[in-house]
């Protein structure tokens, strides 16, 4: 436990040093606020855009403060998620650039100690990131719509978490074998582009792969709160990715 | 005391090392050989930082190790004295920092590592592997990076780390080997074909010559004992196990062919001449 402590706060000494801290957490936030800001200037927009002709009219109905915060979801579900994983795909690589997880390879740091000190420490930046980023996108729906439901955001927040959290223990499952951090990367990105297609296909199976749940995280603003299965699903795929990745640091050459 | 038994190592098809086997002794132990020959596999078996394919590494479970990788590993962010500071906690002990930087001609400074020079890494680097006070010190040539001043403070430094605890350290610079070293282990394509002190090494003598004119090679080694004959420059190198026959005959050789002999010398093998021998 002691080392696990110690190599946390070196990756979290590495992310602010890095400047990871600061910007990866102004992305999201700025990603998230365009939603609401774009929507309620959206009319004021296609007025002035032009090209209409004279005395057209078009009625754009006002979206609910659970539509713009179901906006704000899918935008850092996307966007907000190349970011993530971008910032935290250079976990191995550069440890195996340095010549430094040869180093700590030899003073008998356990491949469980780097894999889950790395993943937990992405995790952080990315909860930090992701919460201010829900924080300020709610404030602005509220100041230009109306207050969304707080019950449906925090879950929401709470499974774009989860989401996250299985998106960057399959990256670190990537980056402990692959030298490459963009090859890590487009690995993570065409995955969660290949499940994305088959989710469109309906089945009882479909509904079960854990990059499926991912949506929910945006869906849950235009449903009721009643099950909470992939919340747990997401959990239990990433705790099975990370020993995965110990398994597969611990047998490849550093 | 450290033995390795029959130790290979096959990276796909590729055979780095081959039952490999030897005993460690307290000391300074230098490996060498040509590129290739398996010395970064064997010091990264004995780190622990790959698995060997098969053979076993005995009295190694209880040591700690020090381990200086070729490139030093090191976090270019970091401080030196935050490196060294890491490198003591995860080693569980406290390491004098002020100290242990002046022991390899370094300063404190508040610069990150990245903006050091090659030479100023491998400083950092050996004291970084300094930092788990090792019983055995594994070093991938430490000195390919410094300059004549830093490379003689280097081998001081082993000389009197060798007294307390066992060093393997890889080199292609041969006259520190021979200096710094107790004993000698030489690879060759992934075997180890020779182990032995220096002295053991090196008991051959050797006598270099320089004739005023051409001579045929297959004159030379046709002087009995004459075990090698190598030509470097305008000198050759005749190693002998009995250097007074191999004196007479060559001299008795020189007169009946009527050779000028332009230097005469009678010395022993280096380490070069005799790695040079081995490895052919």
């Amino acid at each position: 436990m002691k080392m696990f402590m110690l190599r946390l706060r070196h990756e979290f000494k590495e992310i602010v040093r890095s400047k990871r801290l600061y910007f990866v957490p102004l992305i999201l936030i700025l990603l998230a606020v365009t939603q609401p800001v774009l929507l309620y200037f959206l009319p004021d927009l296609i007025e002035s855009g032009g090209n209409l002709p004279e005395g057209a009219t078009i009625t754009i109905p006002e979206p609910s403060p659970e539509e713009v915060m179901q906006s704000v979801s899918e935008q850092l579900n996307q966007i907000g998620m190349i970011v993530i994983l971008l910032a935290a795909s250079t976990q191995f690589s550069h440890e195996r650039e340095w010549g430094t997880l040869a180093w700590l390879r030899s003073l008998r740091i356990g491949a469980g100690t780097l894999v889950f000190s790395k993943w937990l420490a992405q995790l952080a930046l990315a909860s930090v990131g992701l919460s201010f980023a829900y924080l300020s996108s709610y404030y602005y729906t509220m100041l230009l719509f109306d207050a969304p439901d707080v019950k449906k955001t925090i879950y929401s927040l709470l499974l774009l978490l989860a989401f996250t959290a299985l998106q960057l223990a399959f990256l670190t499952m990537m980056t402990s074998i692959l030298r490459s951090s963009l090859v890590s990367f487009l690995c993570v990105f065409s995955l969660g582009v290949v499940f994305s297609m088959i989710g469109g296909i309906d089945t009882a199976w479909t509904a079960w792969i854990p990059w499926q749940t991912g949506k929910e995280s945006s869906a849950i603003f235009s449903r009721s709160l009643d099950d909470f299965w992939p919340l747990a699903l997401l959990v239990v795929a990433s705790i099975v990715f990370l020993f995965i990745a110990r398994r597969l640091l611990k047998w490849t050459n550093a | 005391m450290i033995r390795v038994e029959r130790l290979s190592k096959k990276f796909d098809d590729n055979v780095a090392l081959k039952e490999v086997t030897f005993e460690l002794q307290p000391g300074c132990t230098s490996l060498l050989g040509p590129n290739g020959a398996g010395k970064t596999t064997l010091l990264h078996l004995l780190a622990g930082i790959t698995r060997p394919t098969t053979g076993r590494i005995d009295g190694l479970e209880q040591a700690r190790i020090g381990f200086l990788p070729q490139t030093p590993a090191l976090y270019p962010w970091m401080t030196a004295r935050e490196t060294l500071e890491q490198a003591g906690l995860l080693s569980g002990r406290t390491v004098d920092v002020h100290r242990l930087l002046g022991t390899v001609g370094l300063t404190d400074s508040k610069k990150p590592v990245r903006s050091y020079s090659g030479g100023m890494k491998q400083r950092l680097g050996l004291a970084q592997a300094l930092c788990t006070d090792p019983d055995l010190l594994l070093l991938d040539e430490p000195v390919s990076a410094l300059d004549p001043a830093g490379r003689r403070e280097v081998l001081d430094l082993l000389m009197e780390l060798k007294r307390d605890r066992m060093i393997l350290y890889s080199t292609h610079v041969l006259p520190d080997a021979e200096e710094a070293s107790d004993h000698v282990l030489i690879l060759k394509e992934g075997r180890l074909i020779k182990d032995g002190t220096i002295r053991e090494l090196l008991h051959k003598q050797q006598l270099t010559v320089r004739f005023t004119e051409e001579v045929d090679a297959s004159e030379l080694l046709a002087i009995s004992c004459i075990n090698h004959l190598e030509q470097r420059g305008l000198d050759w190198h005749l190693s002998t196990d009995d250097i007074k026959s191999a004196e007479r005959a060559l001299l008795q050789k020189a007169i009946d062919r009527e050779w000028s002999i332009e230097s005469f010398h009678i010395g022993h093998h280096s380490l070069e001449s005799y790695l040079l021998e081995v490895t052919k």
